[in-house]
């Protein structure tokens, strides 16, 4: 749906509905917290930004001359026929693994923190990626400059 | 439900997610879908994670948002700033590279 429809408006509420769903199957995957991010981040914030850019372009309206046939038309669904061909190869092929217990996840203190608490994910997140955490920080604020720049008015 | 099915509909999400960027040439939708495939791919680590029963994996998937995030900004900003140059986000008519 995001992809065939004209309509660069509609292809994002589609897109919000992609996101609730995925949000849906974290849910259900025992991911809570990554369920309520993908909610605020995805489904709010980037397809707010999304939304506010298409209206300001102006572009709510499809756009002209896409209606050309051109190669691509013919060879962006064979080569994604290729691609669902061999992830479906892949996925068939291996999915007759074993999946052994895994020892039980301890947190910080020694005891045994449930599997996707909020709790676990933190802990995890400030100890072993502590270093990675912050370079996402550092990675966020070198983004927000570069958008500040680029938004400048003379490029 | 077995992990199999939820890697199932990430590499469907992901394909339509390439499909879109071979098919379409409006420049916002092909950003979005390369969001799609991100979460294509976020589908894949919280699938591995549960399969495993490790942490690891919703961490990435968090740092995967993050950087998501922040190249949906920096790309936003690059389309505005080719529409003020260029009067289209057509990514055909963006060839100035090319010559």
């Amino acid at each position: 749906m995001v992809v065939i429809n004209r309509h660069p408006v509609h292809s994002a509420l589609y897109l919000v509905l992609t996101f609730l769903g995925l949000s849906v199957f974290f849910l259900q995957l025992q991911a809570p917290f990554l369920a309520a991010v993908q909610v605020i981040v995805y489904a709010g914030a980037i397809m707010v930004l999304f939304l506010f850019v298409i209206m300001l372009l102006g572009e709510d309206k499809p756009l002209q001359g896409e209606q050309k046939l051109n190669a691509q038309k013919f060879l962006g669904p064979i080569f994604a026929l290729l691609l669902v061909g061999e992830m479906g190869y892949l996925l068939f092929r291996g999915a007759s693994g074993s999946a052994e217990a895994a020892p039980q996840l301890t947190a910080i203190g020694g005891e045994t923190v449930d599997f996707g608490s909020v709790k676990a994910l933190g802990s995890t997140l400030f100890t072993n990626y502590v270093f990675a955490f912050e370079a996402t920080s550092v990675v966020l604020l070198i983004a927000m400059i570069g958008v500040v720049v680029l938004a400048k008015k003379r490029l | 439900m077995p992990t199999t099915y939820y890697l199932a509909v990430a590499a469907i999400l992901f394909t339509i997610g390439v499909l879109g960027v071979l098919v379409r040439r409006n420049a916002i939708i092909i950003f979005m879908c390369i969001e799609m495939m991100l979460n294509a791919a976020n589908l894949t680590f919280v699938a591995a994670a549960r399969e495993l029963k490790q942490m690891d994996g919703q961490v990435f998937v968090f740092f995967v948002m993050a950087v998501a995030a922040a190249e949906v900004a920096v790309g936003l900003a690059i389309i505005v700033a080719l529409f003020r140059n260029k009067e289209t986000i057509d990514v055909d008519e963006v060839n100035l590279l090319k010559y």
